[in-house]
This record gives C-alpha cells, sequence and structure tokens, in this order.
C-alpha cells in the first residue's frame, strides 16, 4: 500500500515537473522559434568560418584551429584587446554608478521632475554626427571648453584627441552624456521599491544612506546586475563611438592605434582584408572571453542580488 | 485608466500605419522595379531590362550622376538603370557575398584588389576584347589601379588627383614670397619663412605640415619616385631608398618646427572644408591640394593660389609626379545581367560621358580625349583648367592595386606615424612594413 | 528665491515650525541647485544642437566658438524638410519602429515571464543560451543572415527590421526577468492556490505590476528602432522604404557637408522620440500611486 502511494507520488511530482516544463517552453516559445529561425544558422555559420580561410566568396577552406592559433600571435590582437578592457574596466562601473546617482535625484519628489527627468535623457537623442562635432570642440586642446575651464584653475589639461594616452580616457567622459537609457531603466527600478520600507526605516530613524544601502540598493539589486552584465557585453563589443572619434583623426585606430578596439580590429579584418575567417575566431575568442565575465558575475550575483520572488 | 488609453491608442495607430505602409508595399511589388527584368510593361512589344546600379554617392553628390543615368536611359530602350546611392562599401560586400549583387557598382578603387582576387568582380578581359573597347584611351595611371595580376577587372569612371600645391596668397605677401615653390628644397624653406612663433615660441601660423590633413602613404613616395612592388622579384618595396626619402623629408618638418609645438597649433586649427578651414583663414600656408579643394576660392582673385607641387631639386625627371585615386565601376561575378551592365559602363566611359561629368560635378575625366575637350574650357570651369593639364602628365601613379593592398596601406599608415613621432627611423619603419606585407605578397 | 508667500508664512508661524520649514525649503533648494547644474550639463548637447540647427555655416565652425547666432537661419528647417522626402521617411520610421515595439512587447515579456517565474527544467540552459546569442559580436554574423533573409526573399522589404521584434530580443527579455524575479512570490501565491493558470496570473497580475518596466522596454526599443542605421541601410534598396536615419545621409557629401540642413533634421530627428519619452516617465509617476495603493 504505503509503496503505492509513493509511486503515485512520483508519479505525481514527474507529471507536475512535466507540466511544468510544457508551460515553461510555451511561455519562452517566441525566443526559442525564433533562435532556431533566425539566429542559429548565422551562429554556426560564424563558427564554422572560424575554422576556415574564408574570404567571403569562395567556398571556405578548412584549417581546423589555425586561425586561433594564429591569434596569439597577432600584435594587434593583444593591443585591440588592451584597448577594449581599457575602456571596460575605466567605463563600465563609473558610467553605471552615475546612472544610479542621476535617477536617484530624479526619482526625488520636486517640482518639474517631468521636465528634469526629460532633459537628462536628451543627450540620448543627440545623432552621432552631431555628438561628434560637439566633443570635437569641447576637447579641443587649444579653445575647447574642458581645457579652458582646467587652465582657469592652474592646470594645463592634454591635447585630448591627439595624445593617445588621453583618447581612451576622453572616449570614456564622453560616455557620460550616453547613460540616459540606464538613467531610465534605474528610474522604472526605483517604482518597484515598497514605500513601506522606507516608512519603516524613518519611524526607527534611519539615515538617509543607511537607507539607500539596507531598502534600495538590495531592492535594485537585479536592476544591477542586468547593467553591469549588459554594459560589459557591449563594453566588449564597443564598436561605433570609438569609430567616430577615430575618424575624427583621419585613421581607422586613431593615433598611434589607441582606438583600435577589438570589435573594430574585427571589423577590418573582415570587411576591409576579407579575411572572414580569421575575423570570425576572433569573434568567438571575444564570446569565450565575454562568456566566462558573466559567468563569473552570475556567480557572484548570489551573494549580493536580491530578488523578491525567491525564496 | 491612462494605461488603457495608451494602449489603445498605440495598437490603432500601429493599425493604421501597418495598413498605410501595407499598402505602400503593395504598390511598390505592384511596379516592375523589384530587380527583375519586368516583362509586365506589355507596352513594348521588346522585352526591356532593367539593371541596378549602386553608388557611393549619397543625395549631395548625386545630382550629376543621376543625369547621366536618364540620359543613358533615355538614348535607348532596351536597359533600364535602377540607380541606388549611399550604398557603401560593407553593404555593397554584404549584399554581393549575400547572393543579392547588383549589376553594376560604383566603389573606391582600393576595394577592386582584394574584391577580384576573392572572386566577387567579373574579369573584363573578354568583354573588352569583344566590345572593342580602348584601354589605351584611358589615362594609363587610373587604368592602372584597376588591374589585378595584369586583368582588368574595373573602369575608371572619374579619377582624384594630388599633384598640386594649394596656398594662402596674403600669407604669401606677407613673407614677401612673390611665386610659389619649385622645388621640395624651396619648399622646406618657404615653410619656414611662412612660421610665426609668438614670444613663448607657439606656433601661430605654420607654412606647411606634411601629414595634414591625414598621412599620405602613397602620395610622399610618389613625389619622391619611390614604389611598392617589384614586379619582376615579386618582392615589396617599401624600404626602397626613394620611399624612406620621403618619410625623412616629412619628418624634416617635425624636427624644424617641434612635435609637440606642431600637434598643440594642428588642434587649434579650425575644421576643414568649412569657412574656418586654417588655409583660408591663413593659419597654414600651404597645403597638398586636390581638385576637389577650395573649388570657388581658388580662382583668379580668391585667396587660395594652385601651383604643380615640387619636386626634388635632383630629380628634375619627377616633375608633374602626382597621386591618383581613381573611382571604379565593376560588374559582380555573379551578376544578372553582365552584357547590359558592360553596355552601360561602356557609356559612362564615352568622351561625351565624361566631359559631361566633369562639368557638371568638377571631376577629372579619366579619358586622355576628354582632357583636351573643347566642351571643357568654358569660363565657368575655369577653376578646374590647370587640373585637366596636370592630368595629362606621365608622371602620375597610384599605388599598385593587389589582393592585400589594404593590409599593405594600413601598415604604411602605422609605421609611417611611427617614424613621423621619432619613435623609429624612417629607414627601421619601412623594414618593418616590408617584414608585415612580404609574407602576404608571397602567398597570393 | 522661493516667494512670498514663504516669508509672510514665516511671520505668522512659530519659531520651531519656522525652521523645520526653512529646513525643508533649504533642503528642496538644494536638490533643484543639483538638478539643475547637472541639467545643464546635459542640457548641453541638445541645447548645441539646436543652436546650431539655426546657424550659419560660419559661425557653426567660428574659432572661437559661438554659442548664441547673431541671424536665425530657420530656413535650414524648411530646406531640410525639402530637400529630402522627409514625411516619407518618417512615416516609414514609425512604421518601423511602433511594429517593432508591438512585436517586442508581445514576445519579450511572454518569454521574460517563464524564465523569471516559471521553474521548469533547463531554464538556466536556455537562458545562458540567450545571453550567449548576444556576445557574439554581430559582425561575424551579418552576411549568414543577411544570406538567410535573402533566401527567404525578404531583402528590400521592412520584414528583417521587424520579424526578429516578433520573437522577442536577448535584451529586453533580460531586463523584463529582472523585474518580474522582483516580484514576490507570495503575490501570485494565492491565486495559484485557487487554480488561476500560469498565463492568468501573467496577465493579470504580473503585468500591470510591471507596467514602468514594460513601458520602458517600450520606449528603448522605439528607441533603438528609430536610430538604427545599419540594418535599413543593409537590407532596403529602395529609397521610398528608407527610414530617417538612412535619409540625414542625403546632407552628407564627400566633400563638403550641408551642416546646417543636417543638424536641423537631425533636431527634427530626435523630436518624437522626446514627446514618447515625455509620457513614458509620466507613466513612472503613475506607477508609484498603483504601488502605493496596494
Amino acid at each position: 500500500m504505503a509503496k503505492a502511494v509513493r509511486n503515485e507520488n512520483a508519479i505525481g511530482i514527474r507529471r507536475r515537473s512535466r507540466k511544468t516544463l510544457m508551460t515553461g517552453l510555451l511561455f519562452t516559445s517566441p525566443w526559442i522559434i525564433g533562435f532556431f529561425l533566425f539566429q542559429l544558422y548565422p551562429i554556426l555559420a560564424s563558427f564554422y568560418y572560424s575554422m576556415t580561410d574564408y574570404n567571403l566568396f569562395t567556398a571556405p577552406e578548412w584549417v581546423g584551429f589555425g586561425n586561433y592559433k594564429k591569434l596569439f600571435q597577432d600584435d594587434k590582437f593583444y593591443l585591440s584587446m588592451y584597448n577594449t578592457l581599457y575602456i571596460t574596466v575605466v567605463g563600465v562601473v563609473p558610467h553605471m554608478a552615475y546612472a544610479l546617482v542621476m535617477a536617484l535625484l530624479l526619482n526625488a519628489k520636486v517640482k518639474g521632475q517631468s521636465l528634469y527627468r526629460t532633459i537628462y535623457f536628451l543627450p540620448t537623442l543627440v545623432p552621432a554626427v552631431a555628438g561628434s562635432l560637439l566633443w570635437m570642440w569641447l576637447l579641443n586642446s587649444q579653445y575647447g571648453l574642458i581645457n579652458m575651464g582646467l587652465s582657469a584653475i592652474g592646470i594645463t589639461g592634454p591635447n585630448w584627441l591627439v595624445d593617445p594616452d588621453w583618447t581612451k580616457p576622453s572616449l570614456v567622459l564622453m560616455g557620460f552624456w550616453g547613460t540616459g537609457t540606464i538613467t531610465v531603466m534605474y528610474l522604472a527600478a526605483l517604482q518597484d521599491v515598497p514605500k513601506m520600507f522606507y516608512e519603516a526605516a524613518e519611524i526607527d530613524g534611519a539615515s538617509k544612506w543607511r537607507q539607500f544601502w539596507t531598502i534600495t540598493f538590495p531592492s535594485i539589486s537585479p536592476m544591477t546586475l542586468f547593467q553591469l552584465i549588459m554594459m560589459l557585453i557591449s563594453s566588449f563589443q564597443y564598436f561605433t563611438e570609438g569609430l567616430v572619434f577615430a575618424e575624427a583623426t583621419q585613421s581607422t585606430g586613431g593615433p598611434e592605434n589607441s582606438l583600435l578596439f577589438y570589435s573594430i580590429y574585427l571589423y577590418q579584418q573582415a570587411f576591409s582584408f576579407l579575411n572572414m575567417g580569421y575575423a570570425s575566431a576572433m569573434a568567438w575568442m571575444l564570446f569565450l572571453v565575454v562568456m566566462f565575465f558573466t559567468l563569473l558575475i552570475f556567480r557572484t550575483s548570489a551573494r549580493w542580488v536580491y530578488y523578491g520572488g525567491e525564496k | 485608466m491612462l494605461r488603457k488609453k495608451t494602449l489603445a491608442f498605440i495598437s490603432s495607430t500601429v493599425v493604421a500605419l501597418s495598413l498605410l505602409a501595407g499598402c505602400g508595399s503593395n504598390n511598390d511589388a505592384a511596379n516592375p522595379a523589384s530587380g527583375s527584368p519586368s516583362a509586365s510593361s506589355g507596352a513594348k512589344p521588346q522585352e526591356k531590362v532593367e539593371i541596378s546600379f549602386w553608388t557611393t554617392y549619397s543625395d549631395a553628390d548625386a545630382g550629376p550622376i543621376t543625369a547621366l543615368v536618364d540620359n543613358f536611359n533615355k538614348s535607348q530602350d532596351r536597359i533600364t538603370v535602377k540607380m541606388l546611392g549611399n550604398q557603401d562599401p560593407t553593404k555593397q560586400l554584404t549584399a554581393i557575398s549575400g547572393g543579392a549583387a547588383p549589376d553594376v557598382l560604383l566603389t573606391y578603387w582600393n576595394n577592386i584588389g582584394p574584391w577580384a582576387d576573392a572572386g566577387a568582380v567579373l574579369d573584363l578581359t573578354e568583354k573588352i576584347a569583344q566590345s572593342g573597347f580602348d584601354v589605351n584611351a584611358v589615362i594609363p595611371a587610373a587604368m592602372e589601379r584597376m588591374k589585378i595580376n595584369g586583368k582588368v577587372y574595373a573602369m575608371p569612371f572619374t579619377m582624384s588627383m594630388a599633384s598640386s600645391l594649394m596656398y594662402n596668397k596674403a600669407d604669401f605677401e606677407e613673407a614677401g614670397i612673390t611665386k610659389p615653390p619649385e622645388t621640395l628644397e624651396e619648399l622646406f624653406e618657404y615653410a619656414k619663412k611662412l612660421t610665426k612663433k609668438d614670444a613663448d615660441g607657439n606656433i601661430t601660423q605654420i607654412g606647411f605640415i606634411p601629414d595634414y590633413p591625414w598621412i599620405d602613404n602613397v602620395f610622399w613616395p610618389i613625389i619622391f619616385g619611390g614604389s611598392w612592388i617589384d614586379e619582376a622579384t615579386g618582392r615589396v618595396t617599401p624600404n626602397a631608398e626613394a620611399n624612406v626619402k620621403a618619410i625623412a623629408y616629412q619628418r624634416s618638418f617635425y624636427e624644424e618646427f617641434g612635435q609637440n609645438q606642431i600637434d598643440k597649433f594642428k588642434s587649434g586649427m579650425g575644421k576643414r572644408g568649412t569657412p574656418q578651414d586654417p588655409l583660408l583663414t591663413g593659419q597654414l600656408a600651404m597645403y597638398i591640394g586636390w581638385e576637389y579643394n577650395f573649388m570657388p576660392e581658388r580662382g583668379e582673385d580668391g585667396p587660395i593660389g594652385v601651383a604643380p607641387f615640387p619636386y626634388p631639386a635632383d630629380r628634375p625627371d619627377l616633375k608633374g609626379s602626382g597621386m591618383v585615386s581613381p573611382r571604379a565601376v565593376f560588374i559582380p561575378a555573379k551578376a544578372k545581367h553582365k552584357d547590359e551592365a558592360w553596355e552601360f559602363i561602356q557609356y559612362l566611359m564615352q568622351t561625351d560621358t565624361q566631359v559631361q561629368y566633369s562639368l557638371d560635378a568638377h571631376v577629372i575625366p579619366t579619358l586622355t580625349a576628354a582632357l583636351s575637350d573643347d566642351r571643357l574650357y568654358v569660363d565657368s570651369n575655369k577653376t578646374m583648367w590647370p587640373f585637366y593639364e596636370r592630368a595629362k602628365s606621365e608622371n602620375l601613379n597610384g599605388f599598385p592595386n593587389s589582393p592585400y593592398i589594404n593590409e599593405y596601406l594600413q601598415a604604411l599608415t602605422e609605421e609611417t606615424e611611427k617614424a613621423l613621432k621619432g619613435t623609429l627611423s624612417p629607414q627601421e619603419a619601412m623594414d618593418n612594413v616590408a617584414k608585415k606585407i612580404q609574407p602576404l605578397a608571397d602567398k597570393k | 528665491m522661493s516667494g512670498p508667500s514663504t516669508a509672510t508664512g514665516s511671520l505668522k508661524t512659530p519659531g520651531r515650525k519656522r525652521s523645520k520649514a526653512a529646513k525643508r525649503i533649504a533642503r528642496s533648494f538644494g536638490k533643484h541647485l543639483v538638478l539643475c547644474l547637472a541639467g545643464v550639463f546635459f542640457l548641453g548637447p541638445f541645447a548645441y544642437l539646436l543652436l546650431t540647427s539655426v546657424k550659419s555655416i560660419d559661425e557653426i565652425f567660428a574659432v572661437p566658438f559661438v554659442w548664441w547666432p547673431k541671424k536665425f537661419y530657420w530656413e535650414n528647417y524648411s530646406n531640410a524638410v525639402k530637400a529630402i522626402p522627409f514625411l516619407r521617411y518618417t512615416l516609414n520610421t514609425l512604421f518601423v519602429s511602433l511594429m517593432c515595439v508591438l512585436g517586442e512587447l508581445i514576445a519579450a515579456p511572454l518569454t521574460a515571464y517563464g524564465l523569471a517565474r516559471i521553474p521548469f527544467k533547463g531554464r538556466n540552459v536556455l537562458f545562458m543560451v540567450m545571453m550567449g546569442t548576444i556576445m557574439l559580436p554581430a559582425q561575424s554574423t551579418m552576411v549568414p543572415l543577411y544570406v538567410l533573409y535573402n533566401k527567404l526573399n525578404l531583402v528590400n522589404t521592412y520584414w528583417p527590421l521587424i520579424l526578429p521584434a516578433f520573437f522577442g530580443a536577448a535584451y529586453y527579455i533580460f531586463l523584463l526577468r529582472q523585474f518580474f524575479m522582483g516580484i514576490p512570490q507570495e503575490i501570485t501565491e494565492s491565486a495559484k492556490m485557487d487554480g488561476a493558470s500560469e498565463f492568468r496570473i501573467y496577465w493579470q497580475m504580473i503585468l500591470p505590476l510591471s507596467i514602468p518596466a514594460v513601458f520602458t522596454v517600450g520606449l528603448l526599443v522605439f528607441l533603438n528602432s528609430w536610430k538604427d542605421y545599419q540594418m535599413p541601410l543593409i537590407y532596403l534598396n529602395d529609397p521610398i522604404k528608407w527610414t530617417l536615419s538612412v535619409g540625414l545621409k542625403a546632407f552628407i557629401g564627400e566633400y563638403n557637408v550641408e551642416w546646417g540642413m543636417l543638424m536641423a533634421a537631425s533636431a527634427l530627428f530626435a523630436f518624437p522620440i522626446i514627446i514618447l519619452y515625455f509620457f513614458v516617465q509620466k507613466v513612472f509617476i503613475q506607477g508609484i500611486t498603483m504601488t502605493g495603493s496596494k
């Protein structure tokens, strides 16, 4: 008898888990179908190319791991990876922190909140051509606003656009203007923090600073995780801004290749040198690096990300 | 409440718009304009073939080429050319590789080498032989750029040319200079005279910057009679004596005026091609001139003077040297209507067409005969006259087209930059280029 | 600054209350000050765009820089609108962007719900595969993707721009997943006990609770689709089908750029998104009142 009940239970659990699986698949089916329809073939093709000599026109020639081996002997592979890591390490966290501070300020109940919020979003909407003109002027070492400001307090500003040591910091600096979308997402996340938490804290007499670290920050930690990972991924694929900036100096890689970012070098290999095989190997190498960091962040996230939906 | 209303509004707009656009695209589909030959027009018994022609020109520059295409479409009733502008090389490459190649494309000449080598470009040898097209009627320096391993893959529709020195007349006058420099040695002396510094040693006006607006890794070696490949041995020759001399000459300006000083001054110069262009404001006195620079300002009464670019004093045989950068038209190997495409290209390469285009777009024709055509020598076209003359020079040259041309050019730029900054000697830098590129040359 | 009403008010109120009010005013003043200062920084680029759009070419590149134009060249706007089929491009762009929003808002929340709140077997693997697809640089899959669309005969149609949205993009799915995971289980538990289906819970409880998130996604999808240049350029071969971002290139010639018109057109280009944004951020405020009332 007891055995039968246990069996029934096991069947029940299995049935239930199968039902859960079916529901889960049903809900996620849009993406899964799209993946098989539009993404799988390009991804597999790119992986196959990475194992071949392929010039985009004649049939790919199998070379096994040859392209990957070549990568490690390529000076520019290391250089472009260094430039990319630089912009990632120096850029991601400050931009994120800045966006969060802005979101907190914009979430405060002040008159004209809507107006302020709109203003902060505006730079995101300025097209690149107009934006780059503005940068060129701001960062100009002679008559640019930044260096004029610096000289007013007795500092001789660097030659931002020409000195290879300063081209990447220039990009990071300009990146602060592009944080509008991150701010919006943080704003949305802040709307989900239950108000009663703050009321309780207020009664306990907790300071604003304490309230931020004990209530706000944990509550929006899922958003912080999202931003950290997505900004990491996009920073590793840093492309357009670098190209616009470098073009202003009339070369693909900027002064002394200081703006030769990984994706730009990859693009050059693929579409200028027609080494699609090699470029694909670069793409997959980047995939591995980014995947490694992403998994690392997900691993640690259990310690600092709190989901209200988890028990 | 607001949410429901907004949602309803959004969804109704979407529906309305999708109907609108749906109608639009249906209409388009009904039109025989989607790349396939149109048998549906019915009116004409003959089958009219539609060929697609992609160019890099955006609307801002597309006027003259549109006029040519219209002309061609009107001139005969077998072929309709449908032109599409703003097609950058990445798009061109993606479409050709992706199996949706148009019939004719206009692109930058340095794409021809790699694309032809990869098998994307139709070898024109046969078409040229069949139609009796005279390749020798084309300016050799332009035609040479269309050849890979001796085979012709494209036609140079137009060309740009750097063989002039442009200068600020007021700067010259102020410095008491009455005529432009003859030789490179004079150019250097003039540059010194035309450079001013303030009390702190900062440059306030400069005579000449050899790598402004960009590092010119083809122009300078040509001026010194350099070369890039020895066809006989298959060796690349970026480190040949003349090439190294060309770099050393450029470096001498930096040694004379100071690296930091030039860098600093350069960053304070106005934007090129605007009213604040440094040559117009006189911040910069001399400049490597192309035919498209300072179109109105280089007129007789304008502020900008034009002269032949100087030559090395010990090489008077190099007088009239200059660099040619043509724009290529080609047929993809997988084009649907190759014959019609070739017919259109032939039209583009006719003297009448070339003359018309030169008048409209102020470019240099690529047919030798067109350079002397009376129709070009009208007063309204006066600023172009000296350039037509200079285009006849036998010392015009260009970078050899090859499968690895873009790697070669990139390496030259990188190493020249190091040499100009003084981190490497010109010889070391160019040896590096040879080391990097020789393996690629051996492979092909 | 704070007007006569506070001044008269302070006369009547007792001392302690006054100092409290003063503190509050000081604090709100401080907030305004910070917001204003930062606002100037953020307003900069857009103000620059607007001012440049009415300048003459001489003033755009003047050295030293000229902020305020001497004469306003309003004709830059009318010329820009006339120079390209502006209305047609706007409608095209609007169509593509709204379709993308529609598609993404159907597909992304559904998938995100599945990943966030249904503990099915293999969901973590599925999630990592999804993340993996965005880690591969687009440059390496661009050509095979084009081949695919070409085989499907969809080149030179809007489908390659719109279709992917209807299957959900990893970026938005991940974003919504984070929001959905943050909603406490207790809220949906009782509904589950009562036998409500997952879809009903999704549709009637989770979605309404995530209004700010869903609107944010809608805004971002619209914005990205509106600004996208590469996809329309690659896939559209008929100038009449072009979107605004591609159309704007008409002002950029090889050797000369119509700066005034380009800037004017760029300002017009940004305008619809500003309006949209203004309304979306209003929803945030509404979101607060909703959570507050529950």
